[in-house]
C-alpha cells in the first residue's frame, strides 16, 4: 500500500490496525518509519507523532524487526515525548526474545521522561477523554523492564534506587518497579549478550563508509550558505582542504535532547579541537533545516547562547542556494511540515578534505571525542599520504 | 489576554480575597483536609481549605490525588473546582516535585475541557495548549472549522493554537487573518503569522491596507518585523512619512524603527531624518513623542 502526504491520517492508522490483526510481519510498518518518508510531509510535528507512535506501539504484536530497531532506540535514547518513548518502550516487548542491552536504553529514557510524563492510550488511533483505560510512558518502560527479566539483572541496582525515590515517582509507577525488581530476581533465564546480542547488528551511533553509501557524491557547486554574520560562503570553496565536521539543527527545535544538545556539543567540540592544537586543521559547520526563519541574527543568537566559538573556521549557517543539491549530497533525515520541520533525527558528517562525507553518525547520540577520533584520523591518513 | 483585562482581573481576584470566605489560614493542614473532603461543607469553606492545603500540595502526592478527585468531580460546586485547580496550577511550577502526578493532573485536564463551568474550562484549555497538548489542538481546531463544536471564543481558540509553532494551523490562521469578521480573530492570527515564512506577502498586504483596523495593521508590522525586519523596515519608512497615514501607526512605526538596527543607516538619508523631524510638533501626542525620541538619539 503506497501512502503519501495527503493519505488521511485514519487511513494510515486502519493499515497499522490491519498488520497488527492479521499477525502480519512489522517489515510493512517498519518501511513508513523513516522520517523522510513522503507520508510525513506537510504534516504537523504532533500529527507525525501520532503516526509513529501508533506504528511502534504495534511492533508489540507483529514483532519487532530488525529494520525498526534504531528508530525504537532512537526514542529511547532521545525521545522527550511520552507518547512516543510509551510507544517504543512497547516495541521493545515485541523482540524474540530478551536482550540485555535494552535495559540501558530503557534506564535512560527513564531520566529523559521522568518530568514529563503523561497519560496516553493506543487504544484507539484518536482517543477522546475521559479515558477508560490509559497508562503511561514511565510505566511502559517499566513494564518492559519486567519483560526483560533475568537480561536486565545488571540493571538490578539502578532499578531499586528507582524504587526508593518516592519524590521522584507516583506510588503506582512505583509498584511496577518492584514488579519489574521482583521478576528480574526470580527470573533464572540465561543472560546473554555481547558479540551474539540483537544489539549488536546496530552499533550505535551508526557509522557508515561514504564509499560504500555514496557511490558517486552529488554535485555541490550550486551550494551557497549564509553564515551567521550575513556572509555568503560556496560549499566547495569552504568545504574543501581541509576535514570538515557537519551538524545539523534548527533553533525552533522542541527536543532539548537534539537541536540544543548537538549546538552544545558543538561548542565542547571546539574547545576540544583547540585544546588538541587541532585549530586550522579541521572546520566546523552547523546547518539550519529551517533556513527561511533561521535568519543571521538568530542564528548568532542561538549558536552564542550554546557557546559556539564563532570564527573563519567555524560557521552557523542557511542554506542560500542550491538547497537541492544540499539535500541530495547529505540527505539529512529530516521532514517538514507546512511551514518548519516536523520531525528529524541527529546527523553529524565528518567531510574529507575534497569536501566528501567520510564518516556519518545519524540518529544517535554522538561523543566528542568519538567525532574528533574521526577527524584526526582523516587528517593522519592525508599526511601519511603526502609523506 | 489583554494586559488591561489581565490587571482588571488581579484587582478582582484580589478584592475578592480580601473580602470574602472565611479565613482558614490559621487552621491546620488535617482540618483543611477534612473540610475539603466534607461534600456537605459550606464551597466557600472547601475553596479556602485549598489555601492550607496548596503549601504542602507538591510534597505529598495523596493531596494532589485529592485535589484532582475535586477537581474531577462535576457535582462539586464551581468554587470548589476552580480553587482545586489554581492550586493544582500552583503545585505545579515546581516541576521536580510535581512530576509523579503530572500524567494524572493532565489526565484530568483534558476530562474537563468541555466542562458546562467556563472559566474551568478555559483555564484547562489554557493549561494544556500551553503543553502543547495534541487532544486540545484537535478540539480548538474542530471548533475552529465547526463553531457547534467550539470550547472557547474563535479569538481565544487562535491565540490557544499559537503557543505551538510546530502545529502547522498556519493555513487555517491566515484565512482567519483574511476572512474573518472579527478585528480581534485577525489580530490574533497574524500576531502568530509572524513565524511563518510564507505569510511575509500577506502582513506586507495588511500593513498598507488603509482599510483595515489600526490594531491589526499594528499587529501585522510587528509580525512582519519578526519575519522579515527588512521587508518592514522599507514599509514602516513609507508610513512614517505620509502624512495620510493613520497616527497611531505612525508612531508605532516610528517607535519600532527606533530599536531597529537598520534606523541609523535610514537616518544618514537626510531627507528622511527631516521628515521624522518635522513629526515632532506635527500630529497627536504619541506621534511627536516617538519623532523626538527618534530624532534625539540620532542626534548625539
Amino acid at each position: 500500500m503506497t501512502f503519501t502526504a495527503h493519505t488521511p491520517e485514519e487511513q494510515i492508522a486502519g493499515f497499522v490496525d490491519e498488520v497488527r490483526q492479521a499477525g502480519n510481519s512489522g517489515e510493512a510498518l517498519s518501511a513508513l518509519l523513516p522520517e523522510t518518508h513522503p507520508l510525513y510531509r506537510g504534516r504537523s510535528t504532533n500529527e507525525t507523532a501520532r503516526i509513529r507512535g501508533y506504528l511502534l506501539a504495534a511492533f508489540e504484536q507483529t514483532g519487532l524487526p530488525d529494520t525498526a530497531m534504531p528508530y525504537v532506540l532512537e526514542e529511547l535514547e532521545s525521545g522527550r515525548e511520552p507518547y512516543l518513548v510509551a510507544a517504543a518502550a512497547k516495541a521493545i516487548r515485541g523482540l524474540r526474545r530478551p536482550v540485555p542491552e535494552f535495559a540501558d536504553y530503557l534506564s535512560r529514557a527513564v531520566d529523559n521522561i521522568a518530568l514529563h510524563d503523561d497519560t496516553v492510550t493506543f487504544d484507539s488511533y484518536r482517543p477522546e477523554w475521559p479515558l477508560a483505560t490509559g497508562t503511561t510512558a514511565l510505566t511502559e518502560i517499566f513494564r518492559t523492564f519486567t519483560w526483560l527479566g533475568g537480561s536486565a539483572r545488571h540493571a538490578l541496582t539502578r532499578l531499586e534506587i528507582f524504587h526508593g525515590e518516592s519524590q521522584r515517582f507516583s506510588a503506582a509507577i512505583r509498584v511496577e518497579i518492584g514488579l519489574a525488581i521482583e521478576r528480574i530476581r526470580n527470573d533464572a533465564a540465561e543472560v546473554s549478550g555481547g558479540c551474539c546480542s540483537t544489539l549488536a547488528a546496530f552499533p550505535l551511533p551508526l557509522r557508515c563508509d561514504s564509499r560504500r553509501e555514496w557511490p558517486t557524491p552529488a554535485p555541490t557547486s550550486g551550494i551557497v550558505f549564509e553564515d551567521q554574520d550575513g556572509e555568503l560562503l560556496r560549499f566547495d570553496d569552504w568545504c574543501r582542504g581541509q576535514p570538515t565536521i557537519v551538524v545539523f539543527f534548527y533553533t525552533r527545535c522542541d527536543n532539548p535532547n537534539k537541536c540544543s544538545l548537538t549546538i552544545s556539543k558543538l561548542a565542547h567540540l571546539q574547545d576540544a579541537i583547540v585544546q588538541r592544537r587541532l585549530g586550522g586543521r579541521l572546520r566546523t559547520m552547523a546547518i539550519t533545516y529551517d533556513r527561511d526563519y533561521d535568519i543571521p541574527v538568530r542564528l548568532h543568537q542561538y549558536g552564542r547562547n550554546r557557546g559556539v566559538l564563532f570564527g573563519p573556521d567555524h560557521r552557523l549557517v542557511r542554506t542560500y542556494q542550491g538547497e537541492v543539491e544540499l539535500n541530495a549530497f547529505f540527505n539529512p533525515g529530516v521532514n517538514y511540515g507546512a511551514h518548519t520541520v516536523n520531525r528529524h533525527r541527529i546527523d553529524l558528517f565528518v567531510l574529507d578534505r575534497r569536501g566528501e562525507i567520510a564518516v556519518k553518525f545519524a540518529r544517535a547520540q554522538w561523543t566528542v571525542d568519538r567525532v574528533l577520533d574521526e577527524a584526526v584520523a582523516l587528517l593522519d591518513a592525508h599526511e601519511k599520504r603526502r609523506d | 489576554m489583554d494586559i488591561s483585562e489581565y490587571r482588571k482581573r488581579l484587582q478582582q481576584d484580589l478584592d475578592q480575597q480580601a473580602s470574602s470566605g472565611p479565613d482558614l489560614r490559621q487552621v491546620d493542614l488535617g482540618t483543611a483536609i477534612d473540610v475539603l473532603r466534607d461534600p456537605t461543607a459550606d464551597p466557600e469553606r472547601r475553596a479556602a481549605a485549598l489555601d492550607v492545603i496548596v503549601i504542602e500540595l507538591s510534597k505529598r502526592q495523596d493531596l494532589i490525588d485529592l485535589v484532582i478527585g475535586v477537581l474531577r468531580d462535576r457535582a462539586a460546586p464551581a468554587p470548589v473546582r476552580n480553587a482545586a485547580l489554581s492550586a493544582l496550577r500552583t503545585a505545579s511550577f515546581r516541576v521536580a516535585a510535581f512530576a509523579p502526578m503530572r500524567p494524572a493532573y493532565l489526565d484530568a485536564l483534558r476530562s474537563i475541557v468541555d466542562d458546562p463551568d467556563p472559566a474551568l474550562r478555559m483555564q484547562a484549555i489554557e493549561i494544556l495548549a500551553q503543553e502543547k497538548d495534541e487532544y486540545v489542538q484537535r478540539r480548538l481546531m474542530q471548533g475552529l472549522h465547526d463553531q457547534s463544536a467550539a470550547l472557547v471564543p474563535a479569538e481565544r481558540a487562535v491565540e490557544f493554537l499559537g503557543y505551538d509553532v510546530h502545529a502547522e494551523h498556519f493555513p487555517l490562521l491566515r484565512s482567519l487573518a483574511r476572512e474573518s469578521a472579527s478585528p480581534v480573530v485577525r489580530q490574533n492570527a497574524i500576531r502568530l503569522l509572524g513565524a511563518d515564512a510564507s505569510s511575509r506577502q500577506l502582513l506586507q498586504d495588511v500593513l498598507t491596507d488603509r482599510n483595515e483596523q489600526t490594531d491589526v495593521r499594528t499587529a501585522s508590522a510587528a509580525a512582519l518585523q519578526a519575519l522579515a525586519p527588512a521587508d518592514f523596515a522599507r514599509l514602516a519608512a513609507q508610513i512614517v512619512v505620509d502624512q495620510k497615514e493613520d497616527d497611531g501607526l505612525r508612531a508605532a512605526s516610528v517607535a519600532a524603527l527606533d530599536h531597529f538596527p537598520e534606523a541609523d543607516a535610514m537616518a544618514e538619508d537626510p531627507s528622511f531624518l527631516e521628515r521624522v523631524r518635522t513629526l515632532q510638533s506635527m500630529g497627536s501626542e504619541e506621534l511627536q513623542r516617538a519623532a523626538r525620541r527618534f530624532v534625539a538619539k540620532r542626534s548625539k
